[in-house]
């Protein structure tokens, strides 16, 4: 039973193949009414297909299409929902040259927005997925879409992705929300995804402004460590974590110089998030009053 | 008109964009991303002054390949001075081929949205160990390969493994012939070095009906016609350069020297029966006239007019399928004498064979 | 002036805090930071000298963005 639909991510529409009934039902359990039926202009034409062969039935396999293109090599059939999300992602990335793009988790109040910029392991997911929790509005958890002379970010909602032992810890904090099956094994170790909370769903096309950058590193025997970056570091930091913005040339270059110019910059070491959170509340959020 | 008819009309005449119905825009991008025409079109729709008049959907694929466009034409001037510097000490000049000599040499023409993924150079055949050491000197590396491809590349064709740059990325196929010699077919080399010149920028290319020839035997004198529509694109706009009568005479000549008249005929047929290409009449009347239609031209105008037009899976139908399969033939019967062609085609199969039991992940090499 | 030196293609911006200069090769796509300002960058363009300490590894880093003076790089290193 193929499924072929339509996802409406804004400011993206995905159409969706599947033969995989375990993506079908991720699908469904994450995206809710995201998921239609059939949308008028998709901009991405993905598929997770079974792999042919004997491997159907031995340690069977999936791959991914972005319509005739394959980028990954195939993987174990039970990580086929995790492979979706991460090919949806290197559609942005790959393509989308109109907004400047950040590996960044993305998180607002009252329409001003952080930046966590961070390399796998610093605990960004944790942190994304307790403030998107805890009040705060998600717009995105991989991927700042900055619009290009602004302090603009674009929400890109999309579900959380959690890795091994944050995995438990957000099961435990938030055992009502709504999680995918596990991808165990994976490049990053044992995956999950989390839908966020239904009110960013609510609000995937509202803009916010960026008002602060935070590089979050987790220690496990720090409550809270805040340093200010000078805007140089800031700036360097930003740039190592930019997807497309050596392709896009002056123009992403201007626009995180003068992000970086405008809003501080942060590097945080902690293992107390609602410190954290106090501290960005105060700091990023009220300051501006 | 569904999508493939409009990227036929659209080459022909760019302002038709404008009427376009704004459903159809959604198979016609996916065709053109598909054939890596984006930013080809995009650039015609704005020569034509229609861009702005296109539904925001359309303009938003068209902008985002135009901006990786330009991106790889700035790049590939600074990898070319990059070559050109490195080669020096050799002694050797690389030719720059391909996409990467119409970024060069005609970026205001057909080079002003070409997109390819490698820098393709000529070098004599003597200088090809020295050079690809000393790119690896310099951070060049072979990417890796099954033996058997690796056998294959250094053993019978006209190019050694291709080379990438570990950190640009950049990819360079190093060339010294542009036939792969085995077939038997491949031209004294020094006919086309007769045909070279140099850029306003100092990068040596070859002349406008040489390089022409050159993408001609590329395109026809293969078996795989993935691109084959951006190809036809290629040529339609190389020939829409010609303007003078010595320009459509000497393409003539290097055809008949270098043996390659047939493939020389066929892509101005299909250039013309496909995208109404105009050729002035006494160069195509001399062309018929050396060459003419031969008995299987009915066979080879169903599979050409096929492979060669824009495809795609989603609107494939089994005579299309059935024209791969001609081509793939042809090519093959082209490129190689009969026992090597064999022995290809059964490693190639029995490979098949295992990728189908085994998945493709089998036979790939650990990619970084 | 800091514009006139830079090599082609070279775009520069130094922050408002005076942390320091960010360079970018819009061909290569490379990005250099230095904790040096403007003014600083200026006096090292023109004559030379600089008041931080500035190695022969960062002098050479610079090379790659801005025509700088020649110079031996035990002076540098001085």
């Amino acid at each position: 039973m193929p499924s072929h639909q339509s996802l409406l991510l804004p400011p993206f529409t995905f159409e969706v193949r599947t033969d995989i009934p375990l993506v079908v039902d991720n699908l469904k359990r994450l995206y809710g009414s995201r998921l239609v039926d059939m949308a008028s202009y998709p901009d991405y034409f993905v598929s997770v297909q079974k792999a042919e062969g004997i491997r159907r039935f031995y340690r069977p396999q999936a791959r991914f299409f972005a319509d005739q293109q394959e980028p990954f090599q195939p993987l174990q059939q039970q990580q086929a929902y995790a492979m979706l999300e991460w090919g949806m992602n290197w559609c942005v990335a790959t393509h989308e040259m109109q907004y400047v793009i950040i590996h960044a988790a993305v998180l607002a109040k009252d329409n001003k927005a952080i930046l966590f910029p961070a390399p796998p392991g610093s605990g960004k997911s944790t942190l994304t997925t307790w403030l998107a929790f805890h009040g705060w509005r998600l717009l995105s958890d991989e991927m700042a879409l900055i619009q290009p002379h602004s302090r603009t970010v674009i929400p890109f909602v999309r579900p959380i992705c959690l890795k091994n032992n944050s995995i438990t810890l957000a099961k435990q904090w938030f055992p009502d929300a709504i999680y995918s099956t596990v991808a165990s094994d994976t490049h990053k170790g044992d995956v999950i995804h989390l839908s966020p909370p239904e009110s960013s769903w609510q609000q995937n096309k509202e803009p916010a402004e960026i008002v602060g950058v935070v590089f979050p590193n987790y220690r496990s025997d720090t409550e809270l460590d805040i340093y200010k970056l000078d805007k140089t570091q800031s700036f360097m930091q930003l740039a190592q974590n930019a997807f497309n913005y050596g392709v896009i040339g002056n123009d992403g270059f201007v626009t995180l110089c003068q992000l970086i110019d405008r809003v501080a910059g942060f590097e945080i070491f902690y293992n107390d998030l609602a410190l954290v959170a106090e501290f960005l509340q105060q700091e990023l959020i009220d300051a501006g009053r | 008109m569904q999508g493939a008819s409009w990227l036929i009309a659209l080459i022909k005449e760019p302002q038709l964009a404008a009427t376009v119905p704004k459903q159809d825009w959604v198979l016609i991008i996916r065709l053109l991303r598909k054939q890596q025409l984006l930013a080809r079109y995009s650039h015609l729709f704005r020569q034509a002054a229609v861009f702005d008049a296109l539904p925001a959907y359309a303009r938003h694929h068209l902008q985002n390949a135009e901006i990786l466009a330009r991106k790889q034409c700035n790049q590939v001037a600074f990898e070319a001075s990059e070559l050109v510097t490195l080669l020096a000490p050799l002694k050797v000049t690389p030719l720059f081929l391909k996409g990467a000599a119409y970024s060069l040499a005609l970026g205001a023409s057909i080079g002003q949205g070409r997109t390819y993924s490698d820098i393709d150079i000529l070098v004599p055949k003597e200088a090809i160990t020295s050079v690809e050491q000393r790119l690896a000197l310099h951070g060049y590396f072979g990417e890796p390969m099954t033996p058997y491809d690796q056998h294959y590349y250094r053993q019978w064709t006209h190019e050694i493994p291709p080379v990438r740059h570990h950190s640009r990325g950049t990819i360079i196929d190093i060339h010294h012939n542009l036939v792969p010699p085995v077939s038997g077919r491949a031209p004294d080399i020094s006919h086309f070095l007769t045909h070279l010149v140099t850029t306003e920028q100092g990068y040596q290319v070859l002349t406008l009906p040489a390089m022409t020839l050159h993408s001609i035997i590329h395109l026809l004198f293969n078996e795989e016609f993935k691109n084959g529509f951006r190809d036809l694109t290629d040529l339609h706009l190389l020939f829409l350069q010609f303007k003078q009568p010595a320009q459509w005479d000497a393409l003539f000549e290097l055809a008949t020297a270098t043996g390659f008249c047939t493939e020389l005929f066929l892509a101005c047929r299909y250039c013309r029966s496909i995208l109404a290409t105009a050729f002035p009449d006494d160069f195509y009347q001399r062309l018929e006239r050396q060459h003419g239609v031969t008995k299987n031209q009915a066979i080879l105008d169903f599979a050409f007019k096929r492979v060669l037009a824009p495809r795609h899976p989603v609107t494939d139908n089994w005579q299309d399928k059935l024209a791969d399969t001609l081509c793939w033939l042809r090519g093959h019967w082209l490129k190689m004498p009969v026992s090597i062609l064999l022995w290809h085609l059964i490693v190639k199969s029995s490979r098949g064979a295992m990728v189908a039991v085994l998945g493709k992940s089998y036979f790939e090499p650990e990619r970084r | 002036m800091l514009h006139d030196v830079l090599l082609e293609h070279v775009v520069v911006h130094s922050f408002s805090d005076g942390s320091g200069t960010v360079f970018f090769n819009q061909v290569t796509g490379e990005t250099l930071g230095v904790s040096l300002t403007a003014q600083q960058l200026e006096r090292l363009v023109s004559n030379g000298e600089t008041d931080t300490s500035v190695q022969a590894q960062e002098l050479h880093a610079l090379s790659r963005m801005l025509k700088l003076p020649s110079q031996s790089p035990g002076k540098a290193n001085a």
